[in-house]
């Protein structure tokens, strides 16, 4: 990857299994703070359906999503959300918060968890452990 | 200009003065946690002194420093002394030689211990000290700054008129939004070391794109401030920004500034916040999903990596009469 973001990835996913938007964390790529996968994946979604009705659909992500992209995704009114690695910092799916499964909130989503949990891990520890390495370097 | 404004004065009703409120974060403003503990009476209170210079060494109070030892019963004479934390699961009658088996602590002028609730963490505001203090003695460390924002001190007549100025920006990019079939809700992004301006928007979900709640088109506006950004606000003439003065030095995001918000945030607008390293957000009226003081109080959460000072109720009256006003949603 060429700029230094995160590497975490979503695609959203109709009825029938159709992809209708992927994104990936493009924080630094776009000098956004708020362009999380989850957030970018649902701007393309739109895109390609040119509406904004998700509740036949299912946002995959390859990390456990924070308040923000939980709180858009019941927004969005998605149907479900499959998640790989937990972020026992940051989570809003069931680690920290639980926002996606809140009664008091208007909207739920159904949550799948730990998919292919090691392969996400994997994909983050890669990305930390090379940009510490990187970081060691002599100058 | 002026003779509209004036008639416009005249046929308003009068808000009522509003007050800048405290919105604590969740450690604050819960409730006062209870845990059991054994405690006894002092039969003979000439032994008080040396009993509870045994105790401190035998049994501190690791896990609960903040209560006091010993305390006068309801207000008379009778002193009791507290012993040891009780555990998860206490038993309902321990003896003395139960609790204090090692002999380090001479239980002569002790009564038989009785199990009580005290205080499990040390308060963090005076509305806890109070409810602390009324189950067993406890230290208070007073944060003055907290105190007087809660009694409304905190704020100078002069801070309330910049602070009511800033909101009515966001109002008035309000009313431009709803005249486009937006939900009237607005957003300002000050500098307060300067006090400069640096975003004005309206929620934009039913335009632009719909996560574009307020505060997420104000975010979006100082990051294109910065020359970063992701949405073009062209057709939305009244969400603007200031591009930094030269001298100012790029900031990350909001890292330092003020956000003025007619109403009360979503969880995923109060996290972006959190993203977005905003310093103080202050807001009109609470809403029903509100993510700052009404659901969750996201701003001050430990777990997170960024907090934030929340205030409610600035220009309350404008703010909340958005919602009635005609054409609006
Ligand atoms: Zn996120
Ligand atoms: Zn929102």
């Amino acid at each position: 990857m060429a700029h230094n973001d995160v590497p975490i990835g979503a695609v959203i996913v109709d009825a029938q299994g159709e992809i209708i938007g992927c994104g990936r964390n493009e924080r630094e790529l776009r000098g956004d703070p708020l362009a999380h996968a989850e957030i970018v994946a649902l701007q393309a979604a739109a895109t390609t359906r040119g509406s904004w009705r998700f509740d036949d659909c299912t946002l995959v992500v390859t990390l456990e999503p924070c308040a923000m992209c939980a709180g858009a995704m019941s927004q969005a009114r998605l149907a479900r959300v499959v998640f790989g690695a937990f972020d026992a910092k940051a989570g809003a799916v069931t680690s920290v918060f639980d926002v996606v499964r809140d009664p008091r909130l208007p909207h739920r989503l159904e949550v799948v968890a730990g998919i292919e949990e090691l392969a996400c891990v994997r994909v983050l520890k890669e990305f930390f452990a090379v940009a510490r390495t990187e970081n060691e370097l002599p100058k | 200009m002026e003779p509209d404004c004036k008639r416009r004065k005249m046929e308003e009703p009068a808000d009522p003065p509003w007050e800048a409120l405290l919105v604590l974060p969740e450690l604050e403003s819960r409730e006062v946690e209870l845990t059991p503990a054994y405690a006894a009476p002092v039969l003979l209170r000439t032994e008080t002194s040396r009993l509870v210079r045994e105790l401190s060494a035998a049994r501190p109070l690791t896990e609960l420093p903040h209560l006091k030892r010993v305390q006068a019963r309801g207000g008379t004479q009778l002193l009791e002394v507290l012993l040891c934390p009780a555990g998860p699961s206490p038993g309902a009658s321990r003896t003395l030689a139960e609790l204090l088996p090692d002999g380090r602590v001479d239980v002569r002028g002790l009564g038989e211990p009785f199990l009580v609730q005290v205080p499990a963490r040390a308060p963090l505001t005076r509305p806890q000290f109070e409810e602390a203090a009324r189950h067993w003695p406890t230290a208070f460390h007073e944060n003055k700054r907290t105190s007087q924002a809660l009694a409304g001190r905190l704020f100078t007549l002069q801070d309330k008129a910049a602070m009511e100025a800033r909101m009515e920006h966001a109002v008035w990019a309000a009313r431009r939004g709803a005249e486009l079939g937006m939900v009237p809700a607005g957003a300002a992004v000050v500098d307060p070391a300067t006090g400069r301006v640096l975003a004005v928007g309206h929620d934009c979900r039913n335009g632009l794109h719909p996560l574009l709640h307020a505060a997420m088109v104000c975010v979006d506006l100082v990051a294109c401030g910065q020359g970063g950004g992701t949405y073009s606000y062209r057709d939305y003439p009244a969400c603007s920004f200031l591009p930094p003065l030269p001298g100012d030095g790029l900031p990350y995001i909001c890292t330092g500034y003020d956000l003025y918000l007619t109403r009360e945030p979503c969880v995923m607008c109060a996290m972006a916040l959190v993203h977005s390293r905003i310093q103080r957000v202050f807001y009109g009226v609470s809403s029903p999903h509100g993510a700052l003081g009404t659901g969750y109080r996201l701003h001050g959460r430990q777990d997170l990596n960024h907090r934030y000072e929340v205030f409610r109720g600035v220009l309350e009256g404008p703010c909340r009469r958005l919602g009635q006003e005609p054409g609006a949603r």
